[in-house]
């Protein structure tokens, strides 16, 4: 499958919310803001010889956790918890809400965490990515009115060195 | 697929029952003379567009909507401003269904109008007649 040189922007992308249950529940982010932004974080240590970088030397840090956020048009803040009948909310998923039947794709004990997969679509129908972030955890979830509408800002770590990128 | 005509008619339906009787009401695309009339409105849809989005997120259209309120002899310039402050709060954070065949196709959510005095009553091409004109932003969000 050939590569396309045509630049992707934010109407390309699409973003799913994945739990630990098997089958996993999913959500796909339909009012999102084309904002999700990642770091790749690569700690480094070092060494220099009495001060001097010229003979000094690197070594490998620990491993640095992935940072990520996004924000998102607030529309309907709970709806599966409050009645099994109406569809899972974006506000639920990232709050693990009670009676929303949400699973941590973390072991038992741990932290609660998702799968977050980002599609994006080349706008030559050629080569999409896959973007897969797992053990997605919160780190903090924002909510802000405004004018023309109002958000949910998410902002959290996955607890991998980054990403996996297929082509899909 | 709703068209102007469509969001002009739903207000227009809304708009009619707070407004006097026999007051004419205009969309786009009627015709109608004027010199029968002594206060007239008319309405416009004078803005349709999307904002930038995922192409998966539900499709919704920005639009801008114009109302121009006329008024001439002897209707009084008082009379013009109270039709068209009428016409304001009717719109004022509207959120009106709108539908096809019976069926409702979308909500039209309408923010706070702007109304301005364009009234050039000296002028000897418009002699007497006052015009005010309200203009309003609003969403039609699908359903």
């Amino acid at each position: 499958m050939p590569t396309t040189p045509v630049t992707r922007n934010l109407r390309d992308g699409e973003l799913v919310i994945k739990d630990g249950s098997t089958p996993p529940q999913f959500l796909t982010v339909l009012l999102d803001e084309g904002d999700l932004s990642w770091t790749h974080k690569l700690k480094t240590i070092e060494v220099k010889d009495r001060g001097s970088i010229a003979t000094g030397h690197t070594r490998l840090g620990d491993d640095e956790a992935t940072e990520l956020s996004f924000s998102a048009k607030w529309t309907q803040l709970i709806g599966k918890s409050h009645n099994p009948a109406d569809p899972l909310t974006l506000y639920e998923a990232l709050m693990f809400q009670p009676g929303a039947n949400l699973h941590s794709t973390s072991q038992p004990g741990e932290q609660n965490t998702l799968t977050l997969e980002f599609t994006v679509t080349d706008p030559a129908g050629l080569a999409n990515d896959k973007i897969v972030f797992t053990k997605v955890y919160r780190e903090s979830l924002t909510m802000s009115e405004g004018e023309k509408t109002n958000l949910i800002a998410f902002s959290g770590r996955s607890f991998s060195t980054g990403p996996t990128v297929t082509r899909v | 697929m709703l068209t102007p005509t469509d969001l002009l008619e739903a207000i227009l339906q809304h708009n009619r029952l707070a407004l006097p009787t026999g007051t004419t009401l205009l969309k786009s695309g009627d015709a109608a003379d004027s010199s029968l009339s002594f206060v007239w409105l008319e309405y416009w849809v004078d803005r349709l567009g999307s904002p930038v989005a995922r192409r998966v997120a539900p499709h919704q259209t920005d639009l801008s909507i114009t109302v121009n309120c006329f008024g001439r002899p002897p209707t009084t310039p008082s009379q013009v401003q109270t039709l068209a402050e009428t016409v304001c709060q009717q719109l004022t954070r509207l959120r009106l269904p709108i539908q096809q065949d019976t069926v409702t196709v979308g909500l039209l959510t309408l923010n706070e109008p702007e109304m301005r005095d364009l009234s050039r009553p000296a002028t000897q091409k418009s002699a007497g007649l006052r015009q005010w004109s309200i203009s309003v932003r609003g969403t039609l969000h699908p359903q």
